[in-house]
């Protein structure tokens, strides 16, 4: 067998039969799942029942909004209700808010909601418009002729509907999409950092206790460190898989037993053509595209491991002390910490030019790709986004040239500090 | 490393000396391939050295590292694998060498739960189980007892015999003086010495000899003349000393017995030859270079 590929099983092997790796694959997707599950149940319905104490002491609301509203129940009171008492007082505690609603409402438009605890925001626009809907009939009543029914029909709503240009086909649910290619990339981040540092600590271990030495006599360092990148990278991709398949068969779980009749025609029918169920079980259960995430995933996962596995192992081979170790790890974070704000700042500005570039960046490529996957790549974006991954390979390749003159020059040298100039120089040099 | 050519015969073992920094890890090193010389070339049997060469070395560092939490029996298999040792071969050579040192019964221990004597056989078995023609063993006793480093020379002359060059890179003067044909020394880079044993032994002797009789220790030195001077004396029992004496203008230890002669009863005659850790101490002195 190539020595490369007797070093990577070798990696493989001892990664796969840790504690770590097992506990990782197990406690991963239970974690994952556990959180989901806390998600699709805490965070309550669409459709949750509100009781809202309307404090309208001007009667500007004139009994408009009283009684059952879809979900909302209003009840009115011509007073003023002091906070305190609102959330202290026993005859108070039945209502979910207090919309509190003075007489100055008509000249500064500010109104107050007082929530005992976090409200949908859906549910919250709808208070808002169904206050709005009475404040406008006052102005209509105030400044026209026209009765209420007329005055709605000049204040023509459009619901304004974003589609993609290039597939208008598919609904736009934008953030909805773009935080889920960010927690994808996430994931990448996170996969790639806590194996990289296991190639950083493998690499320095082998330093420190002298095997280094025996293998260097044996094979080449461009061999060992190839076999350790690839041996510790196939037992991440075993992991990745590992939690890939956890977490589908929790999540299979979750659906059949916990949520069995979420999406049956009798829910429908009974709840009024309404779907019970939150945005997050929407989202898992029927708006995230496994088919096409995933293979993506897994292609920017390899590419950035390869990126980013070949930096920690050349840090690992080079480190002259433990300390140098510590040092050089915070850039690094820093580097991941950057990776994240990267795909923050493309969901908020796709269109800018950073984002394109941070598209192409190396560092942040990973994550900035996984959130244009899910948001969906047009084709005025495919040539960059094609680009970004040939440059991605390429930084690969090049990174792990420097990564093994790296190796061959500092595996067995000991008794320095490390700084930047010394491991370019070995970089560059050999 | 500078201007430093030596060569090691087949069948024999070279012991390699110099004091610390003095370069012997760095030559090491560049015979393993590890190192490259910035000029200069290294030759195997005649034919220039390379990565193809590297199986017919085995190089046991001064400083052991094995994989620890691989057992005995997976660690001499995976370095079987990485030299492309077929697992027929591999195994009737481990099987050898196991035997050799009885420590079959290791064979499913981690590394770490053996104690360090019992990792340096270990370390020692990779070192040889592939055959190589060259052996390169850095501090090849160190972490031994005594029962194990006559075990380990006896094992080293065997290979010897059977035809291999063995290397053997020591601080211990001892080690060098009992098991090595060729003595080479090098200091601050450089090569102060390449020599054979018997030949080393006799260019660094001075003509000192050691006499132990039984008399009077004034009358020996009486009878000592212009042609001896006497270098030390030891009382070793009831009118028993040993004395040394070095020989003067020619002459030769014939004329010394003649001498002295008569005035004293003489129990032994004997050269007294320097040791290794003399002819060491004295080549790598600050004046000696």
């Amino acid at each position: 067998m190539n020595p490369t590929l007797t070093i990577a099983k070798r990696e493989f092997k001892e990664r796969v039969k840790s504690r770590l790796f097992i506990s990782m694959a197990l406690l991963g997707p239970a974690i994952i799942i556990f959180g989901l599950y806390s998600l699709f149940s805490l965070s309550g319905s669409e459709n949750q029942n509100l009781k809202i104490l309307v404090a309208d002491p001007a009667g500007i609301m004139d009994n408009v909004m009283t009684g059952q509203q879809g979900q909302i129940q209003y009840t009115f009171v011509a007073k003023y209700v002091e906070i305190e008492d609102f959330a202290n007082g026993a005859e108070y505690q039945k209502f979910d808010a207090l919309l509190e609603i003075n007489e100055k409402v008509l000249t500064n438009n500010l109104a107050f909601f007082f929530q005992r605890k976090v409200i949908n925001p859906g549910l919250i626009t709808r208070i808002h418009r169904d206050m709005e809907k009475r404040l406008e009939m006052l102005k209509a009543a105030e400044f026209t002729n026209l009765n209420f029914e007329t005055f709605r029909k000049v204040m023509h709503g459009v619901k304004l509907e974003v589609r993609d240009a290039y597939r208008p086909e598919m609904k736009n649910n934008y953030h909805m999409a773009a935080y889920t290619g960010f927690f994808f990339g996430l994931m990448i981040l996170l996969f790639v950092f806590t194996f990289g540092m296991t190639i950083l600590r493998s690499s320095s271990g082998e330093k420190s206790n002298r095997v280094a030495e025996v293998m260097l006599s044996i094979v080449k360092p461009s061999q060992l460190l190839l076999g350790k990148i690839l041996g510790i990278g196939a037992s991440a991709l075993l992991q990745t898989a590992l939690w890939i398949f956890g977490i589908a068969v929790g999540l299979a779980i979750l659906r059949f037993t916990l949520f069995p009749d979420m999406f049956s025609a009798q829910t429908l029918v009974a709840n009024d053509g309404v779907f019970l169920y939150n945005s997050w079980q929407d989202l898992v259960f029927s708006k995230i595209n496994f088919a096409t995430m995933l293979p993506w995933f897994i292609l920017l996962f390899l590419l950035s491991y390869l990126f980013y596995g070949s930096i920690f192992a050349a840090l690992g081979a080079a480190q002259g002390s433990e300390s140098d170790g510590q040092k050089f790890l915070i850039p690094m974070f820093l580097l991941f910490l950057i990776a994240v704000a990267a795909g923050y700042f493309v969901i908020e500005y796709p269109q800018s030019p950073w984002s394109t570039f941070l598209s192409l960046f190396p560092f942040t490529a990973p994550m900035v790709n996984m959130v244009n996957i899910a948001l969906g790549i047009g084709d005025g974006s495919i040539w960059t986004f094609f680009l970004s991954l040939f440059i991605m390979l390429l930084a690969a390749i090049v990174l792990l040239r420097f990564a093994a003159r790296v190796y061959k020059k500092a595996l067995l040298n000991t008794g320095y500090r490390l700084n930047w100039g010394r491991l370019i120089k070995w970089g560059m040099k050999g | 490393m500078s201007n430093v050519s030596m060569s090691f015969d087949s069948g024999k073992i070279h012991a390699l000396l110099g004091p610390n920094g003095a370069g012997k890890t760095t030559l090491i090193r560049l015979i393993n391939q590890i190192l490259e010389p910035d000029s200069g070339s290294i030759y195997f049997k005649g034919k220039y050295i390379d990565r193809k060469f590297l199986n017919n070395i085995g190089y046991l560092p001064e400083e052991r590292g094995m994989y620890t939490s691989m057992t005995v029996e997976n660690y001499l298999n995976f370095l079987a694998d990485l030299r492309g040792l077929e697992r027929k071969t591999a195994k009737h050579q481990i099987d050898t060498w196991l035997d050799k040192f009885d420590i079959q019964s290791w064979r499913k221990k981690r590394i770490e739960e053996l104690s360090k004597g019992m990792a340096q056989k270990i370390q020692f078995v990779s070192t040889v189980f592939h055959d190589p023609e060259l052996l390169i063993l850095d501090e090849p006793f160190s972490g031994f007892d005594p029962t194990n480093i006559q075990l380990m020379r006896g094992v080293l002359r065997e290979l010897k015999e059977a035809g291999k060059t063995i290397v053997l890179s020591t601080h211990n003067m001892n080690n060098a003086e009992t098991i090595s044909d060729h003595i080479t020394l090098i200091h601050k880079g450089k090569l102060v010495l390449d020599s054979n044993y018997a030949a080393l032994k006799k260019q660094f002797s001075q003509d000192v000899y050691a006499v132990q009789f039984k008399g009077n220790m004034l009358a020996f030195a009486n009878a000592l003349w212009v042609n001896y001077d006497l270098i030390e004396s030891k009382q070793i029992g009831e009118n028993q000393f040993i004395a040394k004496v070095k020989l003067l203008n020619n002459s030769t230890v014939g004329d010394l017995i003649q001498t002295l002669t008569g005035n004293i009863e003489f129990e032994g005659v004997w050269q007294d030859a320097p040791s290794m850790e003399d002819i060491f101490i004295q080549l790598t002195q600050p004046t000696a270079v």
